[in-house]
């Protein structure tokens, strides 16, 4: 396991490890706000239909705001967070998939993500016409990933699984698939969203390894996860998210004690010098 | 997305900015070199999807000449049907004209409502994925390039049996035509790729709204009626505001008279299809940045 910062002084906002150079991540006042629809299936017979009545169906949802934060070469970072905290929200900021509606994103190297876990791109192609597919969008050449295609069979022990559809795959499998093509991709960030919880209890040990392997060539690592032993165990620092607010950023215990005190005592009773 | 990176001197220190785009457009330039790099994506997105509906199978291959050709069928019974031939052997060039326009005008078809559903059945990549969506769409086309491409000699072998030809060098100047028209379905398909978004029941109309601009567009008959000197060439300017009247005009007078199209074909083609392909492809940026959260 990655070295626990209990020992450390907790410092917020200047992490340990590896000092200067720039940090792999820098976020600055990032705000997402973005408007999305609740309509189940927005259609033209709908919208049509609501044109005389006035009413819209069109929220704006406050999903980050003026969240700013710096990952230094060699964190690995745990972000915790009640559901619908923001979470997801700023690793797909990072990653480049959602926009920033204002602040700035520097991220310096490549990004393998693997959110909100599955590979299922196409359930009709094959585990290695997939992978292919992820590696390419992912923007790695083909002969690398063909290079890579054997490992990541391997390591997601999933046989001759690997040239069936996916549509035959059990879940497990799908997820185990997805941690390997994420952990064998060469990222300089990786990006994992609660992919602890894939697989069995074998896998989930073969997989910690793995990530210990990979923060020693990573620049930086990003673990969302719900399981706050795993975040204490793998990260040397640690955000805490709610409501789409930065609450925290200091080592892994400060944060975790702070986010379950706050669970206890509720929101409500709640204030900044509590902690 | 807004991504700027320094000279990739090496991989690791590549730095990718993201912020706020300036009327949602992202910097077209680096958005442009995005959509290079990531080609081979779009490029194996579309075998897959060949692959995945096995028109790279014998019995694949077969049906998608199978199918354009049955249609030029049921067109051509229709034709015979509306305008009997005045004279034997006319029925021959009707069939050959039908088919000739048919498969390009298909290819169009096919490109505008796979286009459409590029990025909503896109799902799972767009939502976890950081690459330029317009990729998406061009696969789409880039796919149905490939599904026109075997119904050509199938066109070339009908004109030689059941015509007498004209058989020229300007029919190589079809591939003019032929290029007009995959500018005009990339920009077609991803207006409507981005549209679907939105409206999810816009794929409904759309095979109407084709069909329709299909029997409007010289692909079952030859424009010649309607051109200046033509019976009813006042119409002439009405039609030029229909981009297909002179991309399929273009393509049959090439193909099927071997003779060179009129400057205004060449011309208000090439208009139409830059302006459609860059209105759609811009209404795309402008909007991609919202399908993750709208899917």
């Amino acid at each position: 396991m990655i070295s626990l910062s209990d020992s450390e002084q907790p410092t917020p906002q200047t992490p340990p490890k590896k000092p200067g150079g720039p940090p792999a991540v820098s976020v600055q006042n990032l705000t997402v706000t973005y408007r999305t629809t609740f309509e189940k299936v927005p259609t033209l017979r709908s919208a049509v239909v609501r044109l005389g009545s006035g009413k819209r169906t069109v929220k704006e949802v406050h999903a980050l705001q003026e969240v700013s934060f710096d990952v230094p070469v060699g964190t690995s970072l745990g972000v915790i967070g009640a559901n619908g905290a923001g979470k997801s929200t700023l690793m797909r900021a990072v990653a480049g998939i959602l926009a920033p509606s204002s602040g700035r994103i520097e991220v310096r190297g490549r990004i393998s993500s693997l959110l909100a876990l599955g590979v299922g791109f196409n359930y009709k192609l094959t585990g290695r016409e997939n992978v292919l597919l992820g590696g390419l969008a992912m923007g790695m050449t083909r002969a690398q990933v063909i290079e890579r295609a054997e490992a990541i069979a391997e390591f997601a022990d999933i046989g001759e699984f690997m040239d069936m559809p996916l549509n035959t795959y059990s879940s497990g499998m799908g997820a185990r698939l997805a941690f390997s093509i994420g952990v064998h991709m060469d990222p300089d960030i990786l990006m994992i969203d609660e992919a602890l919880s894939a697989g069995d209890a074998e896998f989930k040990v073969k997989a910690a390894k793995k990530m210990e392997e990979l923060m020693e060539s990573a620049r930086a690592m990003f673990l969302v996860s719900h399981s706050l032993a795993s975040i204490r165990d793998m990260c040397d620092d640690c955000l805490w998210i709610h409501k789409g607010k930065l609450m925290l950023h200091a080592d892994p215990q400060t944060c975790i004690d702070a986010y379950t005190k706050f669970l206890k005592v509720g929101e409500n009773a709640f204030t900044m010098e509590d902690m | 997305m807004a991504q700027e990176s320094t000279t990739p001197a090496s991989k690791r220190d590549e730095l990718h900015v993201y912020e706020a785009g300036r009327h949602g457009l992202p910097k077209i330039g680096k958005y442009c070199r995005e959509l290079v790099e990531r080609w081979p994506f779009a490029a194996e997105f579309s075998r897959s999807s060949i692959r995945s509906a096995s028109t790279d199978t014998i019995f694949g291959q077969l049906w998608l000449i199978l199918n354009p050709t049955l249609l030029a069928v049921v067109y051509f019974i229709l034709v015979i049907i509306l305008a009997p031939p005045k004279e034997p052997g006319q029925g021959g060039q009707t069939l050959v004209t039908i088919c000739c326009g048919l498969f390009l005008f298909t290819m169009f078809q096919g490109s505008a409502s796979s286009g459409a559903q590029s990025v909503t059945g896109g799902g799972s990549l767009i939502s976890r994925m950081a690459f330029p969506r317009l990729l998406m769409p061009l696969a789409a086309v880039r796919t149905n390039i490939y599904r026109f491409l075997p119904t050509f000699p199938v066109f070339l072998v009908l004109k030689l049996v059941l015509t007498k030809g004209p058989w020229g060098w300007e029919m190589i100047l079809s591939v003019y035509f032929f290029v007009l028209m995959v500018i005009f379905s990339a920009g077609f398909a991803a207006f409507m790729g981005a549209l679907q978004v939105y409206f999810r029941d816009a794929s409904s109309f759309l095979p109407y709204f084709l069909r329709i601009w299909m029997y409007l567009s010289p692909v079952l008959w030859a424009p010649d009626a309607f051109m200046p000197s033509g019976s009813r060439g006042n119409l002439y300017p009405l039609m030029l505001a229909n981009p297909m009247f002179s991309i399929c005009g273009g393509w049959g007078d090439t193909l099927l008279k071997a003779q060179v199209p009129p400057l205004s074909f060449w011309l208000i083609g090439l208009g139409w299809s830059v302006l459609v392909f860059v209105i759609g492809s811009l209404f795309f940026m402008a909007r991609e940045r919202d399908f993750s959260v709208r899917l």
